[in-house]
């Protein structure tokens, strides 16, 4: 990162702090911070990013447990910002969410947040408009205990502290990062090499895998969605910290502010020690290795084993492309092992058993929950290296169990003091089920976006008791605004506190706070791109004050609902020797409209222009039926008009007719459309897109009893642009240059 | 047909004109300006070298030199495309210490036994015990005999350690001080509070220990004091091998020494610091036995 460097290594000097007893606690610590757009460099080619005080991440705020925060947002902006502090238990409208605790902070506006600190520990904070954490705005919040209090630990709070804060970053817009997504485009899995393609899956005599995983309609699976080209500690991909001698102990302040990574935290110098997550004081627990999910934080510590030595303390993202290191002490640099590739295709056999027909998800009586058990463990070699033929099924799936790599999971936090809620409270149970369909990108509670539900009302002082099941194929980070739940993690008394909570596939958490803080609160995934397809809740207090700064809440309700309504644009056209041939999509959650053409280079071929307006229904979406337009013309010159197998006579001469229909997704991906036009026409259709032949080749085909039918094979070049060629029952063969937005 | 195959020709030429671009970039490429570093590899070997060879080639087809010489080789890379630093670690991933970065054990686990090398650094590391982590503590047996006395022939090879290194900085001074305190040790050790073993190894080396070490003090050129050493270390091994040290010990052997012949010395480090040649030749020999 070029832009930067005195800026930040001047805030890396400063993140050597001593915990000390803060003198006057009830104080106002102030900041400044200026919102502005730069450039940066952290590939060799300049993009635009986010910086705050010309740094990023943005500047650690400190404060000491009592102090009052004054934080005064410049937006410096040419669009609106809003600042979130992730973890903080304060009013309502000190919150940041755009339109649900405030309106957004207009170009050129200062803002002041204002509440007081009444938590410690490490929490950071973002930028909760659009899609602006993912260029830059994050960064650490550090809350200080009192030296009087009594929860200080010797050994642990007066040790050095460096806070980190972990992130990603693509060259790419973010704004094209979730197109792609909701457009189903495989570039990110080409560039990761997870294609999981027809030919790969013979080469590793996995077809039968392959095959059995689009019969069930499943894609190629991946543990995470996006392609990153870096990733950060505190902005660098490679940083040292040298101040540390051998025998020193350091607790590191590790906030995860990626959009939509899992890292993997090693350490090369030894066991890592947990001593606290989401700022909230556990007891100690030594572990190999642990996972962070998007936006939780950890307090962990880590020893110097030996002197002239600095050992790499590193994050690998959870799909192990990449990774980001820093180096404790001085001297040669003690190494840690990059962590193997994932094995996809044991990956895509797990799947296939744990998915049913139906496209539910069948945990097979394991009753999974607190991340115990992995499902993804199957994909990982240095745990599958250790495991005998006679391990069970059950047993391959509990890495602790079958490897002597001790692996962090929700059961063995336990809280260093009391936590239990107050019995006498009225309790209230939600059931929810996190729901998704990865091939259309819709994430979703109970199959509902946020646009497409109320707001749950809670009573303050009753007792909230969640019970999360996930369904869907992926993990999800569930994070609660303004409280501290309790994971229900089996040890009682002292079940730890959270507020983010990672829900793997088939797992099933409970969680329970107390409604104590009024408002309205936000309950999401923290996975970028899900929380913007409308992965969320609202928690509402009933009679609560009404918050100040809205003057028109419900107008400002519509306003955050827009996000996940809004329609994901793609479009590709491949100008080819018989012709033009492309289509235009226009895709939200429930609707689509889409329209395809072909345009010939002469009459006798014609041109042809087909629309269609359908609705997704059902979990899966599996059906869409839909209402179209067709018009399309040629001149075929002495030839009649052709019949189609049902005998009627074919209008593919001249057409102009409406229609409705229905499209079906079956096993393997094929989508079976009928369709009636409204001279009575019928037509039924066959196609199958995207047939992951290589890593870069692609085959569609499709056939209709109009006796139409199209073959085609492409080579995906680079993003935007790839090589096809095919042949069409009406316009011949054809090779041509396609590209796609 | 004719706009047809028209068409195609036009399409077919713009092609392979969009193939060529594609292709363009990897090919210019001009004239390079090499850098030459000269680093130092634990386990430089012709066996290993085109295993490091493999591990550094992917990086713009960086070169490693070895001609054969203890611990040294030399990098010839484009600096423009790859660094020093991150050839090293390339190295070190394949499995091979190096003087920027030191291997992950996995990496050196899986080398193939011939290329193993005694690792330096790593047997240094200390043992931390976690203050945070209620660990059972261990049992302290107590019985007639006298276990927590300890090892009652480390203040032994304590000075002799400290007489190599003085030999290892050519200092014949400090080495004849560490004999005299040698001696001194030699005769304090009480031998029945010693296992039966022990006791044994001590009583049939102790004589020729003590009067190689008299001999030593007695000398004041380091030369001397070095041929002594060469006839005291062996029958060290034998003591060392008894004692139990409470670190593991490394009998290293230089080729060299003694004219050619060769000589021994312990050292408390697997590095490798030669006693016999000071600055010299500080780096030659190898770790023949590890005693622990």
């Amino acid at each position: 990162m070029k832009f930067n460097k005195p800026l930040a290594w001047a805030a890396s000097l400063c993140l050597y702090i001593l915990n000390l007893p803060a003198v006057n606690a009830q104080k106002v610590v102030k900041y400044d911070l200026y919102v502005k757009d730069t450039l940066v460099n952290f590939t060799g080619k300049s993009k635009r990013a986010i910086a705050i005080n010309g740094q990023i991440p943005m500047p650690t705020l400190t404060f000491t447990e009592g102090d009052t925060a004054e934080i005064v947002v410049h937006n410096l902006l040419n669009e609106p910002t809003a600042l979130h502090w992730h973890g903080l238990i304060l009013p309502n409208k000190e919150d940041g969410v755009p339109y649900l605790t405030q309106m957004p902070i207009k170009p050129g506006e200062a803002y002041t947040y204002r509440f007081p600190i009444k938590q410690n520990g490490t929490h950071w904070y973002h930028s909760h408009y659009g899609l602006q954490e993912q260029i830059g705005m994050y960064g650490s919040m550090i809350l200080n205990k009192r030296g009087d209090d009594s929860t200080f630990r010797k050994g642990i709070d007066d040790l050095p502290t460096i806070p980190l804060i972990l992130s990603e970053w693509t060259d790419m817009k973010p704004e094209t990062v979730h197109r792609l997504l909701h457009n189903a485009s495989d570039w990110f899995a080409i560039r990761k090499g997870a294609t999981q393609s027809y030919v790969e899956a013979i080469k590793q005599k996995q077809l039968g895998t392959k095959l059995k995983n689009e019969w069930k309609r499943m894609m190629a699976m991946d543990v995470s969605d996006v392609y990153y080209d870096k990733f950060l500690m505190n902005g660098y991909a490679e940083s040292s910290f040298k101040n540390l001698k051998a025998g020193d102990r350091v607790r590191l302040r590790i906030s995860n502010g990626g959009a939509s990574t899992y890292f993997w935290l090693r350490y090369a110098g030894g066991k890592i020690t947990v001593v606290a997550s989401d700022g909230n004081d556990v007891e100690p627990v030594e572990v190999d290795r642990m996972m962070i999910a998007v936006s939780e934080t950890y307090d962990v510590i880590v020893t110097i084993p030996a002197a002239g030595t600095a050992f790499e303390f590193m994050a690998t993202s959870e799909d192990r492309i990449r990774s980001a290191s820093m180096f404790l002490g001085d001297g040669v640099k003690q190494l840690i092992a990059p962590l193997p590739r994932l094995n996809y295709f044991a990956g895509m056999n797990m799947m296939n058993s744990m998915m049913k027909m139906n496209g539910d998800l069948d945990d097979m009586g394991m009753n999974m929950s607190l991340n115990q058990m992995d499902m993804n463990a199957v994909m990982y070699p240095e745990i599958t290296g250790a495991v005998s033929k006679e391990t069970s099924t059950t047993d391959l799936y509990s890495p602790n169990k079958v490897s002597s790599i001790k692996t962090l999971n929700y059961a063995m936090l336990q809280a260093s003091s009391n936590t239990t809620l107050p019995a006498q409270a009225p309790a209230k149970e939600y059931k929810f089920t996190l729901t998704g369909n990865m091939n259309r990108y819709v994430w979703s509670i109970d199959n509902r976006v946020i646009s497409e539900t109320e707001k749950i009302p809670v009573k303050k002082g009753e007792t909230l008791r969640l019970v999360l099941y996930n369904n869907s194929m992926m993990r999800h980070p569930m994070h609660l605004h303004g409280h501290d739940f309790r994971i229900l993690n089996g040890k009682g008394k002292y079940a730890p506190l959270k507020n983010v909570i990672d829900v793997m596939p088939m797992e099933t958490d409970t969680l329970e706070f107390r409604a104590n803080n009024e408002g309205d609160w936000f309950f999401h995934c923290h996975i970028l791109y899900h929380m913007m397809s409308g992965m969320g809740r609202i928690f509402s207090y009933t009679d609560a004050e009404p918050n100040p700064l809205f003057p028109s809440p419900e107008k400002a309700y519509q306003k955050l609902k827009a996000d996940d309504r809004m329609a994901h644009f793609m479009a590709r056209n491949d100008f080819a020797t018989n012709g033009n041939d492309g289509e235009a999509m226009l895709q939200n959650t429930r609707y689509s409209l889409a329209t395809e053409w072909r345009l010939g280079y002469n009459d006798m071929h014609g041109y042809e222009i087909e629309t269609h307006f359908g609705r997704y229904i059902g979990k899966m979406q599996w059906l869409m039926p839909f209402i179209g337009f067709d018009h399309r013309y040629r001149d075929m010159g002495d030839e009649g008009p052709e019949k189609n197998l049902f005998g009627q006579i074919n209008t593919k001469n001249k057409r102009t007719q409406f229609s409705f229909g229905a499209a079906y997704t079956l096993p393997m991906l094929l989508i079976a459309q009928a369709e009636v036009y409204h001279d009575g026409n019928v037509r039924v259709q066959l196609m199958r897109e995207d047939i992951p032949v290589a890593k870069r080749m692609r085959a569609d085909f499709m056939i209709n009893t109009d006796k139409e039918y199209m073959a085609g094979l492409s080579y995906i070049v680079t993003r935007n642009m790839g090589l096809k060629t095919h042949y069409d029952s009406d316009m011949g063969w054809g090779i041509g240059l396609s590209l796609n937005y | 047909m004719y706009y047809f195959f028209l068409r195609y020709s036009v399409v077919g030429v713009a092609f392979v004109f969009a193939a060529f671009l594609l292709w363009l970039p990897s090919m210019s490429s001009a004239q390079n300006k090499l850098s030459t570093d000269t680093v130092s590899i634990s386990g430089l070997s012709e066996a290993s070298k085109p295993v490091m060879q493999k591990a550094i080639s992917m990086h713009s087809g960086a070169q490693l030199n070895w001609s054969g010489g203890q611990g040294k080789a030399q990098l010839v890379y484009d600096g423009r495309k790859t660094s020093r630093s991150t050839l090293l670690k390339s190295i070190a991933l394949a499995g091979f210490d190096n003087s920027d970065y030191l291997a992950p054990d996995e990496a050196y686990q899986n080398l193939p036994a011939a290329l193993r090398y005694e690792r330096v650094r790593k047997a240094k590391w200390a043992i931390i015990t976690n203050p945070l982590i209620k660990t059972p503590q261990a049992v302290i047996l107590t019985g007639t005999t006298n276990n927590l006395e300890g090892a009652p022939l480390d203040k032994v090879i304590d000075f002799y350690l400290k007489m190599k290194d003085a030999l290892v900085s050519t200092d014949s001074k400090a080495a004849s001080k560490a004999g005299a305190e040698m001696l001194s040790s030699i005769k304090a050790v009480k031998v029945n509070n010693m296992p039966v073993n022990m006791a044994n190894d001590w009583n049939n080396n102790r004589q020729q220990l003590e009067s190689a070490v008299q001999n030593l003090t007695k000398e004041v050129n380091t030369d001397a004091q070095r041929q002594l050493f060469m006839s005291l270390s062996p029958i060290m091994l034998k003591i060392a091998k008894a004692a139990g040290y409470q670190e593991p010990l490394y009998y290293q052997f230089c080729p060299m020494a003694n004219n050619g012949k060769g000589a021994n010395w312990i050292s408390q480090f697997a590095e490798i610091k030669n006693p016999y040649y000071g600055s010299m030749m500080l780096n030659c020999g190898q770790t023949v036995e590890t005693i622990k």
